[in-house]
């Protein structure tokens, strides 16, 4: 990972953060030896604008020329102008100072987390596998008695596994009738039939649910 | 009224009293010189000789007077001798006719002549026309010829040619006018196209238009350089703003970072340190999210060329708003979760503003719950290409006669919500701000148990299809 920030300070803390995150990050504090960096193996690129906007987005274009590595930009100025020409030029996201750590580092991890596995009509989360295809649900390879609302209830909350779904989504993805009065008992017998270590399906207040991916 | 027409008509209106004036005038004057001749005439006729003559036999005399007089000289003066010689009478002393038929006196005629008049006057309108009466005294004055009558046709076509060629006159000054006027409607046609359409203003010339063209010039000189001058004093406000936004978001940025660390080397220590380290960060949080608003105020008071719309993916503003505020959350023992479609919700709009809008409804949420207590965002891509965000809270709520009033500049629900008076009106005045130049909506209710729902809504572009 390469963090291309000209504050001392604040670009200490940047590696400091991302490698705590487990990272590996190399830190450019010159935009002129940034020019002819080697962007091979990169992972994902933090570039700061700076002030006099055009260099940080000048670095952009010349990456963009050469490399299709993701860039997370970060801008002070908190000018609309600025982040549509970043994101023209092919910044991939932004994060506006200040910021708390944790934001750099989900910013930087959504843009390098993989899509949900999927392999055809195929959703696997950890040990539990769907089949949207075929209807059929298996835990560790032992199949699940589900009924099809139950089925179609799994198969949304699975296909964004840790993402909260408002009950209005799941009723219209799995309910023909009944609306989301029923979706709480359908819920309900959903949670019983899930075995013990299997992901969990966790009440979110004021949304829906959300399948919890890392059972504890 | 267009400029041409009230020039015609106030020609028209000025020219026909002054024309019919000026007709009655000639009328007059002519009426007096037929008077005038016709009573010359009617003296020219008799000779001093004539009493004798006209006393011995008065018809006898008027037919010899028919016969051979009537001849004088002049055309006007020498036609009326020849119509007095025509219709003649004589009268006695006594007012009574001696002739047998001719003109008769009237009886204002005899009251003139038995005044001491010379003549006497009347018109009188028969069925072959007006014709003129004209008494006179006899140069002797006296017996039986004492006075002489003669008639004469009045001549009326001249009067009726007279009004005739007035009203022409009245025509063609109207019609001249109105031609007059034609070069000055368009030059002033030709200045208002060019002001309207900011072109250069015709060629000035010596008179007021021209003076009314270069007054022009000189003011629109005026309010050019005026806003010159404004727009680089703005455009020089805007770019120290932005550098101070910089500058402070720089040390802010770095304050956030020893923060958070200081807080994670306190972990499980004193837990008093670890409160005043929390609170530190809440206020960190809170100058952060005030220069943030102040920025967008500037903006949204500095209007267009500040608000720059594009199409905004409201999935990951809502996901930065959410990291943003998570460290907050998660300090006051709140749940902060949010839902976002699959597909994704793409706005026109401008992504710092809406950024900072959602983010004070946010910030607010979380501000104003209480421990253990939940804030949830949720967009939604509801029908007919509108989407909808909500940012819920099982706060303590605000009384329903507040609700309204809520989005006023500096208001703050004080009665309700006095845990943490600062800065919600500021807060939430600039998403509704926000909410109005982007064309959305912001609506501020009561939750269904408890706390608020604040629901920005407006038309969002069609969802992507699916792969």
């Amino acid at each position: 990972m390469l963090v291309i920030e000209d504050d001392a300070a604040l670009g200490a803390q940047l590696v400091a953060q991302l490698e705590r995150a487990g990272f590996k990050v190399r830190w450019l504090r010159d935009g002129d030896a940034a020019r002819d960096v080697d962007l091979d193996g990169m992972r994902l690129v933090v570039l700061d604008l700076m002030l006099p906007g055009t260099y940080g987005l000048d670095l952009l274009r010349l990456f963009r020329g050469r490399s299709e590595v993701p860039v997370l930009v970060v801008t002070a100025r908190n000018e609309t102008a600025d982040k549509v020409r970043a994101l023209e030029l092919g910044a991939d996201d932004y994060v506006t100072k200040p910021f708390w750590p944790e934001e750099l580092v989900a910013r930087v991890q959504a843009r390098l987390r993989r899509p949900t596995m999927t392999r055809g009509d195929l959703l696997r989360v950890g040990a539990l596998e769907l089949d949207v295809g075929a209807h059929r649900a298996t835990w560790e390879g032992t199949p699940l008695d589900l009924t099809p609302t139950e089925q179609q209830l799994l198969v949304a909350l699975a296909r964004r596994p840790g993402a909260a779904i408002t009950r209005r989504a799941l009723a219209e993805a799995a309910l023909d009738l009944g609306g989301e009065r029923t979706l709480d008992v359908h819920v309900s017998r959903l949670r019983r039939k899930l075995p013990e270590g299997a992901p969990r399906i966790v009440t979110v207040w004021g949304i829906g649910y959300r399948l919890e991916a890392d059972a504890p | 009224m267009k400029l041409r027409a009230r020039a015609a008509l106030s020609l028209f209106v000025g020219l026909v009293p002054l024309v019919a004036l000026l007709v009655w005038g000639a009328g007059a004057l002519r009426a007096r010189a037929v008077v005038d001749a016709t009573v010359d005439a009617a003296r020219g006729v008799l000779d001093d000789g004539d009493e004798a003559l006209c006393a011995a036999d008065p018809d006898a005399f008027v037919a010899r007077v028919r016969e051979t007089r009537g001849v004088g000289f002049g055309s006007r003066r020498r036609e009326a001798r020849r119509a007095a010689a025509s219709m003649i009478a004589m009268v006695d002393d006594a007012l009574r006719p001696v002739t047998s038929g001719g003109p008769r006196l009237d009886a204002a005629m005899a009251e003139a002549l038995r005044g001491g008049a010379e003549s006497a006057v009347r018109r009188e309108d028969g069925r072959r026309g007006a014709r003129l009466v004209v008494a006179v005294r006899t140069p002797w004055g006296r017996g039986r010829c004492a006075y002489v009558v003669v008639a004469r046709p009045e001549p009326r076509r001249g009067q009726v040619l007279l009004w005739a060629s007035a009203l022409g006159v009245a025509l063609l000054a109207v019609a001249i006018g109105g031609l007059a006027v034609g070069p000055i409607v368009r030059r002033i046609r030709a200045l208002t196209a060019a002001v309207d359409a900011e072109a250069t203003l015709p060629e000035a010339g010596h008179d007021e238009i021209g003076a009314l063209t270069r007054a022009f010039a000189a003011r629109r000189e005026e309010l050019r350089r005026r806003l010159t001058e404004l727009e680089a004093r703005d455009a020089s406000l805007q770019r120290f703003v932005a550098n101070t936004t910089h500058d402070v978001m720089l040390p802010l940025t770095v304050l956030h970072g020893h923060l958070a660390s200081l807080e994670e080397s306190l972990r499980g220590g004193d837990p008093q340190a670890v409160a005043t380290v929390r609170a530190a960060q809440e206020e960190a949080q809170y100058l952060a999210s005030l220069v943030q608003n102040l920025g967008v105020a500037a903006k949204l008071d500095a209007g267009a060329p500040h608000v720059v719309l594009h199409d905004v993916a409201l999935v990951p503003l809502i996901e930065r708003v959410v990291a943003r505020h998570a460290r907050l959350a998660a300090q006051r023992g709140l749940e902060l979760a949010h839902a976002v479609p699959e597909a994704g919700v793409t706005v026109r709009g401008d992504v710092t503003l809406l950024e900072q809008a959602v983010s004070n409804l946010v910030h607010n949420a979380v501000r104003y719950a209480e421990p253990g207590g939940h804030v949830a965002v949720v967009l939604e891509r509801e029908h007919a290409g509108r989407f909808s965000l909500r940012v819920l809270d099982d706060g303590p709520g605000v009384p329903e006669a507040l609700l309204a009033r809520l989005g006023e500049r500096g208001f703050r629900t004080d009665e309700a919500r006095t845990r943490q008076p600062q800065g919600t009106g500021l807060g939430l005045h600039i998403a509704r701000d926000v909410a109005s130049r982007l064309e959305l909506t912001l609506h501020v209710a009561r939750g269904e148990e408890r706390g608020l729902v604040v629901t920005l809504a407006g038309p969002c572009l069609p969802a992507p299809v699916a792969p």
